[in-house]
């Protein structure tokens, strides 16, 4: 009886314990409500306005100026790395600038295309290679806005809109359009870069790779770098060899103009490409000192120190012609360098147009230009150069310096199997000693078949 | 096995034995001295025979056929202390032994649960793991191992600086020992104190009847149900450490008139806000224990277990999180909707059923044979993260440290914001879980989801195990044991936190090398699905063991052998994209044959004086976690696979006199062929990313030694005094083979070359523990303890591949420039723990009511003083070059400097108790 009793009152016990002590919660939860509370900021000042407040150095703003733009830039891929691209509008901008954060993972929070503001008061603005770009003083530099400060200083709203792309060309381009999402139409790659990824199989070095402008007779009229890094999820992958748009946020690097797209969603290159009857572009040569290449021959008919050799301009590789030495025993008196291409037939197509691009740097006046020839008539031979016949073509090389240009010559009235050259002429004996130095690249022939 | 036959043959043929067969009747009654109640159920045994009895609801025995000369009898019972009576037993001649009282022990009622589950709580699998002497220990009669129990344990004390595998813990006989790290599991039977309370216990080498053991010593916990005290208990405690409730009931029948026993016991633990932030304590236990006596020389005992637990884990840190947050600090918890949600819970549900058959073949011999299942998991989840910033607070990005970690460019601006942010901020100080959700949902992917790593074991255990006293000097004991294992591990999507689908890749490899199962590549995952991983490993093992004891005037020794054949093999149910060519299907079986011998000497100088003597030669397959190499992805074993040998012995000098008892014991182990896996997320091993990385080393060894001394002096009958001390030295003996495993590293064998470890000192215990203490018994039935006790030489764990040619060299493969041997020696110099100073108090009074009810309560107050002391702790792995490290470790508070477990501070534990 007893132990019926103490069973009776053991599990009367142990239910009233029980009941008083279950509720631990641990494995519940209540989805959180996901509300967007807009911050109800308003914009005390435009991006354009901002842009004017810098003068030459970097300028802290002590006022608070509010500005808005939409997100166009994502750091997804890995692409865009520790910086978020508005731009006033999401169609028809006029202004666009960038924004300097250590934070990673931005996409996800400041999503392409969500309005958002920014507290200007203890930022600051500066130019940075030639780009605006807002972030946080220190000294009297910028450096990128530390995680703790950025909730103070950007605010979402709670729209998100449609991003529509501006297309322009290339002739347009200019700063106005720095840090806006572009679209540029009837783009390829250089052919010489077709079987290349976007950036290094093998290091995590951005690589700079250039998407060419074709018009419908596939004359080329430019070329832009699009810049891609070595973390970008799609480094490994090939370059797509169609010709189409490519969508980009636009920037700058001190002189030269760059692109970077988001992912490779926005490189759209499904059309057929201008395939060039001839293109170089120097990526891969047999011997760099002197330049030694497959087809083409480098011969130098008076100098024995200096060669036409390649140099590394940015990851991408070009031929170059300096005769500078600061060693007296390096140098030449006379520096004639001729580099001839290989042989093509000219009565194959029409409408052949020979481009190029060329620079120069430490220019000294007096000195000649480099200059390009064709021939019919040369044997191949290096005893057969001087003494052939090269007709000068009409290049219109650049004038100023450190800057790239692509040189134009319409070939379509020359017959016959010809070689192109580029001969470059100075040296010691001179008084200023003629040491410009040439470099040349992505050497092309289009054409209509 | 042939040696040990050609052995027993051999002593059979030297010791003439004489076998007296004389026997007579011994009767008596027991009762309570406290009430002079009579105490049903007490057992009374002769030693040295098979002989027992239960005492009857008089209290009355009788014992037959006890042989004629001079014999022991033994009375045990539970709550009691246990009382010896010699007598002599004349020819022809019954004895009455009139009326034998006994005295309640109050130590029953301390619950070294209270120091285990603390200590199981800071059981990570990653680092550490199960350490539980105190539950080991509880049950022992040494005064040493008794104050190391109770005492030493908050401090995480190991005897010996051994790793629990090397202690068998068993139930009815059947090891309850884990087969994928050696380790017993003491949360399959947490909860349940008074259903466990039967326990005995082997100190070291020592011999036990039921097996070989483990040279940390055996525990066998008796849940056969007539061996009870009969009657209820029902308690209530309250505590401030892992758990801050707990709600237990016990009831026992004892044997009733036609043969039956039955054990209930149930109790409920809990906690919403454990003694660290964010930590939940939810935990249920069941016990049932059913025994049929068919008659004196049959009876099967069943016993059920089933103890639930849910418990929230909680995180170690850097001393800078420290000095930030307070030494509760826990990263593993947010709030979500004003609850606090914490993303790292162990669940472990793993019932038990245990048959057990006693058959008495005559006086002398007992054959026991059990058979066991096991059945259930153990889950751990873990937040993880895709595509997006890691969402742990204490990431290195978020901390003040980061923003002035180069000396020419500090961001102390930062570094306040930060720390601000960190003390006063609760989205930036723990998880911001709604944060999670909103980048989920608003981005419509799974960047954030929460998910449990899984083992589902099923265990068979089958064994038989004979003892019998083969004259009254020589004892045998044998027994033939098979387990099956069949462990079946995965991933399992618990909560994609408002993400609709997950698609399974690792994120951090690229192309094919992305897919975690090629079989079915870009599959969507979605909740309660498995991924990731998804193997099982098969194991099956035969152990048999023999052992002889025998008893002379001066000497009493022992030998014993143990035979192992044990096996593994994997079985990959998903076809790794890094691993594509060994990751599906089975493995190789790779087998492992293990032969041990010990043996030990007891001299018995005098009644007084007692010298005793062991050693052991144990060869023991690796386990299942350290004989692969990276079983999640693969079915390669580890490099260099071989058992792992101990070589091990030790002698004690034993004093017992009325009122004083002491031991003092030198021991010197060393382990060799030592294979030690460690799984830890790395960070930066490559870049920024997380990775699972699996750290192998191979050929390591191991060197323990050192001395035991305790004393228990009796100065007065009330009050007795107590003192204890462990001095040891733990240490890696060689340079052992380095080799790390991930998605980086995929050749089979990453060999990191040589870890330049030797002499460092092995972590996880303090190697000098002192105690010094009394214990007051008031005759008014109360009693009071006290204990001061000095915990030292507590090393940080080293990180070994830090300690690798891989640290001296730059990337040309020569030694940095600026790397002087002196500087490297002191930048790897392993950091030594501050001494802990810690006193105890534990006591307790019981009443007793009208109706035979007792009333009592039991206290204790652990580190009176609220030392604060570090308990342990890791180096960090990331600053992988000499460089890094001294550039890092020149910061006040470096970005990747060691994380520490802290001890409690004060904590209190009362349990309140009613049995009737």
């Amino acid at each position: 009886m007893k132990t019926i009793k103490s069973f009776k009152f053991l599990i009367g016990l142990a239910l009233l314990i029980g009941t008083l002590t279950s509720c631990v919660e641990d494995s519940e939860y209540e989805t959180p409500v996901i509300s967007c509370q807009d911050p109800g900021l308003v914009a005390t000042n435009t991006i354009t306005q901002v842009k004017a407040m810098y003068t030459t150095t970097m300028v802290q703003f002590t006022e608070d100026i509010i500005i808005e733009g939409y997100v166009v830039s994502s750091d997804k891929s890995g692409n865009i790395y520790k910086t978020i691209s508005i731009q006033d509008k999401p169609e028809n901008p006029t202004a666009g600038i960038r924004i300097a954060i250590d934070e990673t993972d931005t996409y996800l929070k400041y999503n392409v295309g969500r309005k958002i503001h920014l507290k200007l008061k203890g930022l600051g603005i500066s130019k940075n290679a030639g780009v605006f770009e807002i972030g946080l003083p220190q000294g009297t530099t910028l450096a990128r806005i530390p995680s703790p400060n950025v909730s103070k200083h950007i605010f979402r709203s709670c729209e998100t809109a449609t991003i529509v792309p501006k297309v322009i060309t290339l002739a347009q381009m200019s700063d106005n359009f720095l840090d806006m999402l572009v679209q540029l139409d009837d783009m390829q790659f250089r052919t010489g870069d077709f079987g290349q990824a976007y950036a290094n199989l093998t290091d995590t070095f951005s690589v700079n790779r250039y998407i060419v402008s074709y018009d419908n007779n596939c004359t080329q009229l430019g070329e832009i770098i699009m810049r891609n890094s070595g973390f970008a999820d799609f480094k490994n992958f090939s370059l797509p060899t169609g010709k189409g748009s490519v969508v980009a946020v636009f920037s700058k690097y001190n002189n030269d103009y760059q692109l970077f797209i988001r992912d490779t969603n926005d490189v759209k290159l499904t059309g057929a490409a201008c395939i060039p009857l001839f293109e170089e572009t120097f990526t891969t040569v047999l011997g760099t000192n002197p330049l030694q290449l497959t087809g083409w021959t480098n011969f130098n008919q008076a100098g024995v120190n200096k060669f036409w050799r390649t140099a590394t301009v940015s990851g991408n590789q070009v031929a170059e012609f300096n005769p500078y030495d600061s060693n007296t025993a390096f140098r030449d008196q006379s520096n004639i360098a001729w580099l001839i291409t290989p042989q093509f037939d000219m009565d194959k197509q029409t409408e052949e147009m020979l481009s190029f691009r060329a620079e120069k740097d430490f220019a000294v006046t007096g000195q000649p230009d480099l200059e390009v020839f064709y021939s019919s008539n040369w044997n191949g031979t290096t005893a057969g150069i001087t003494t052939a016949n090269w007709v000068k073509l009409p290049a219109i090389l650049p004038t100023a310096t450190r800057v790239y240009s692509t040189v134009s010559v319409d070939l379509k009235a020359i017959t016959g199997k010809i070689h192109i050259a580029f001969k470059y002429t100075g040296g010691y004996q001179f008084s200023p000693a003629h040491t410009t130095r040439w470099r040349i690249d992505d050497i092309k022939i289009s054409a209509k078949k | 096995m042939r040696k040990t036959f050609i052995f027993l043959f051999l002593l059979l043929f030297t010791f003439s034995v004489q076998l007296s067969y004389a026997q007579q009747k011994v009767k008596g009654t027991v009762t309570d001295s406290a009430t002079e109640k009579q105490l049903q159920g007490v057992k009374v045994s002769i030693q040295g025979t098979e002989i027992e009895q239960l005492t009857g609801i008089y209290g009355e025995f009788v014992l037959n056929n006890v042989p004629v000369g001079a014999q022991v009898v033994q009375l045990s019972f539970e709550g009691f202390e246990t009382l010896y009576f010699p007598i002599a037993i004349e020819k022809a001649k019954d004895l009455d032994m009139g009326i034998l009282s006994m005295n309640t022990v109050f130590k029953t009622e301390f619950d070294a649960s209270i120091i285990s589950l603390s200590e199981d709580e800071l059981s990570e699998d990653e680092k550490g793991g199960s350490e539980n002497v105190s539950g080991l220990l509880q049950s022992s009669k040494d005064i040493f191992l008794r104050t190391a129990a109770f005492n030493f344990g908050q401090a995480r004390f190991r005897v010996r600086g051994y790793d629990s595998s090397n202690g068998q813990v068993l139930m009815n006989g059947i090891s309850m020992n884990k087969v994928s790290d050696g380790r017993p599991q003491w949360s399959n039977w947490g909860g349940l104190n008074d259903a466990t309370r039967n326990q005995e216990f082997s100190n070291g080498l020592a011999l036990s009847d039921l097996t070989f053991g483990g040279i940390l010593g055996t525990t066998n916990i008796n849940t056969r149900a007539s061996n009870y005290r009969p009657g209820t208990s029902v308690s209530y405690a309250t505590t401030n450490s892992n758990y801050t409730g707990r709600v237990m009931a016990t009831h026992a029948t004892g044997l009733s008139a036609d043969g039956w026993a039955f054990t209930v016991s149930g109790s409920r633990r809990y906690a919403t806000d454990g003694y660290f932030e964010g930590t939940t304590y939810n935990a249920w236990s069941g016990f049932l224990a059913a025994e049929k006596r068919f008659n004196d020389n049959h009876s099967l005992n069943l016993t059920a277990i089933y103890t639930p637990v849910r418990r929230a884990k909680s995180s170690a840190n850097t001393q800078e999180v420290y000095d930030l947050a307070g030494l509760k600090y826990n990263s593993y918890w947010g709030y979500q909707n004003g609850e606090k949600r914490n993303s790292r819970i162990k669940e472990i549900e793993e019932p038990v059923v245990v048959l057990s058959h006693y058959w008495k073949l005559n006086d002398q011999t007992n054959l026991n044979t059990n058979v066991a299942y096991q059945f259930g998991h153990i889950g751990d989840s873990r937040l993880n993260y895709a595509n997006a910033s890691n969402p742990d607070p204490t990431y290195y990005r978020n901390l003040p440290s980061y923003f002035i970690r180069f000396a020419d460019n500090l961001d102390y601006a930062s570094a306040y914001l930060a720390g601000e942010a960190f003390k006063n901020d609760p989205n930036y100080k723990q998880i911001n879980w709604e944060n999670l959700y909103r980048t989920n949902i608003e981005n419509g992917s799974t960047n954030y989801y929460l998910y449990e790593d899984r083992v589902d074991d099923k265990t068979l255990t089958a064994n038989t195990i004979l003892k019998s006293y083969l004259t009254d000097r020589i004892t045998l004991n044998a027994g033939f044991n098979f387990k099956n294992l069949k462990s079946n591990n995965y991933a399992k999507m618990l909560d994609m936190l408002g993400g609709v689908g997950y698609m399974d890749l690792d994120y951090f490899a690229t192309g094919d090398a992305q897919q975690n199962d090629l079989n079915n590549p870009n599959r969507i995952v979605k909740e309660g699905d498995k991924f990731l991983y998804h193997y099982d490993i098969t194991s099956n093992e035969i152990t048999s063991f023999l052992q002889f004891e025998f008893k002379l005037n001066k000497f009493d020794f022992y030998v014993a052998s143990n035979f192992t054949s044990k096996d593994y093999q994997r079985e990959g149910f998903y076809k790794n994209g890094t691993y594509a060519a060994n990751s599906f299907g089975k493995s190789k079986k790779e087998l492992f044959s293990d032969v041990s011998y010990k043996g030990g000497v007891t001299y018995k100088i005098s009644g007084r004086h007692l010298i005793d003597v062991n050693a052991g030669y144990i060869n023991q397959a690796p386990t299942i976690r350290n004989a692969f190499a990276n079983s999640r992805v693969n079915n390669d074993f580890t490099p260099n696979l071989t058992s792992e040998k101990i070589l091990t012995g030790d002698a004690s000098y034993i004093f017992r006199a009325p009122g004083i008892q002491a031991r003092l014991t030198g021991y010197y182990t060393k382990f060799e062929d030592v294979t030690e896996t460690s799984f830890y997320f790395a960070e930066g091993l490559r870049g920024d990313e997380a990775d699972f990385v699996a750290e192998i080393l191979t050929g390591a060894e191991k060197l323990h030694f050192g001395g035991e001394f305790g004393i228990e002096v009796q100065v007065i009958p009330t009050l007795k005094l107590i003192g204890a001390a462990a001095v040891g030295q733990y240490t890696y003996n060689n340079n052992p083979n380095l080799y790390i495993q991930s998605d980086t590293f995929t050749d089979i064998r990453s060999d990191f070359g040589t870890a330049y470890i030797k002499d460092n000192k092995l972590s996880g215990t303090p190697q000098r523990a002192y105690s010094f203490g009394f214990e007051y018994r008031d005759p008014k039935y109360w009693w009071i303890s006290a204990n001061a006790n000095l915990m030292s030489h507590n090393y940080l764990d080293i990180s070994p591949l830090l300690r690798t040619d891989n640290f001296y060299l730059d990337k040309d493969g020569l030694p940095f420039a600026e790397a002087t041997q002196q500087e490297i020696d002191a930048l790897l110099k392993q950091e030594r723990f501050d001494d802990a100073f810690l006193v105890n108090v534990v006591g307790g009074k019981s009443w007793r009511l009208k109706n035979n009810y007792y009333l009592g309560f039991f206290a204790s107050i652990n580190n009176v003083l609220g030392e604060v002391f570090k308990s342990g702790g890791y180096e960090q792995s990331r600053n992988a070059n000499f460089r890094e490290l001294k550039q890092d470790k020149e910061l006040q508070y470096p970005t990747f400097g060691p994380k520490y477990y802290y001890g409690n501070d004060t904590s209190y534990y009362l349990n309140v108790y009613l049995r009737f």
